[in-house]
């Protein structure tokens, strides 16, 4: 009945060291009442329904109606129906018509729906082959929003920036 | 109470679990996605990827895949992955691959075979999940 006892591949050592990683590929999806208080880093794609506090660097990243993300989006490609405070930063950005996005977008394609409000800039993105060759320095563990090289990365520093 | 060697197939609404969800369908953290930061819900939490902070949520699954470092704050929790922090529930199941550093605080606990612990496994009566101190 039950499974012989297998251990996790790799030791079994105090640190969580290689575990058995799943094949991806599917989603994530961060239903409407979770709330996320961190970054998020992923290969893959990512539904966000509920409300993020902190950057989202992934592939794909959709903003569903009624999701909240306050921090940078930093991807492949972005879809917003939702509420957004911070930058987007993605060779494919579509702006749905629900969607209230308050700074800068930085974009190689970019598509708006009439009724979607924007404040911020809008600029081009030089070309860039992934999501990790962006300009915001990659994830920190330490649970703190990653920090821009140049410009401002922080919310307050972008609200300022964008009603600028 | 012994569940046996049930595994959990889908990432949807149960109804066999302890208490239906009826918010929806639960959150699914996959296999490419790491969470630097802290997790909070009143739903169901399933974890296939990596989180690198503290994961409160009423029913949380840990696959597998799934590695959790930061402590787990839950009414239910099923533990098949790599958990290094504290588990603070009132139903814990550990499968045959779970692998926990750290105590575990349950009402209930239930170990299958092959599952390591290493850390305190102490008992304690029934409580609500959001007034247990951190």
């Amino acid at each position: 009945m039950f499974t012989s006892g297998s251990k996790p591949e790799g030791d079994v050592s105090a640190t969580a060291s290689a575990p058995v990683r799943g094949k991806g590929g599917e989603t994530s999806v961060i239903s409407p009442d979770l709330k996320i208080t961190g970054n998020l880093e992923s290969a893959g794609e990512i539904h966000v329904k509920g409300t993020v506090e902190g950057d989202i660097r992934s592939r794909s990243v959709t903003v569903g109606e009624g999701a909240t993300v306050t921090g940078a989006i930093i991807a492949d490609s972005v879809h917003v129906s939702g509420a957004l405070n911070g930058q987007i930063e993605a060779p494919n950005v579509t702006i749905a018509r629900g969607a209230k996005v308050q700074g800068d977008i930085v974009h190689q394609t970019l598509s708006i729906e009439a009724g979607a409000e924007i404040e911020g800039q809008i600029r081009r993105l030089e070309t860039r082959k992934t999501a990790t060759q962006s300009s915001i320095s990659p994830l920190k563990p330490t649970g703190e929003p990653a920090k821009a090289a140049s410009g401002s990365a922080t919310a307050g520093e972008k609200r300022a920036a964008g009603g600028a | 109470m012994i569940r046996g060697s049930r595994r959990r197939a889908d990432t949807e609404r149960r109804d066999d679990g302890p208490g239906t969800y009826a918010g929806g369908p639960a959150t699914v953290i996959q296999a490419d996605l790491t969470i630097a930061g802290d997790l909070t819900t009143d739903g169901a939490i399933v974890i296939e990827g990596t989180v690198i902070g503290t994961v409160n949520g009423r029913e949380v699954t840990v696959r597998e895949c799934g590695q959790v470092e930061g402590m787990i704050l839950a009414e239910t929790a099923f533990i098949e992955g790599v958990v290094v922090g504290p588990i603070q529930a009132n139903s814990v199941t550990l499968y045959t691959s779970a692998h926990v550093v750290g105590n575990v605080f349950h009402h209930e606990l239930t170990v299958q075979p092959g599952a390591t612990i290493e850390g305190r496994r102490p008992w304690r009566p029934h409580i609500d999940r959001k007034q247990v101190p951190a």
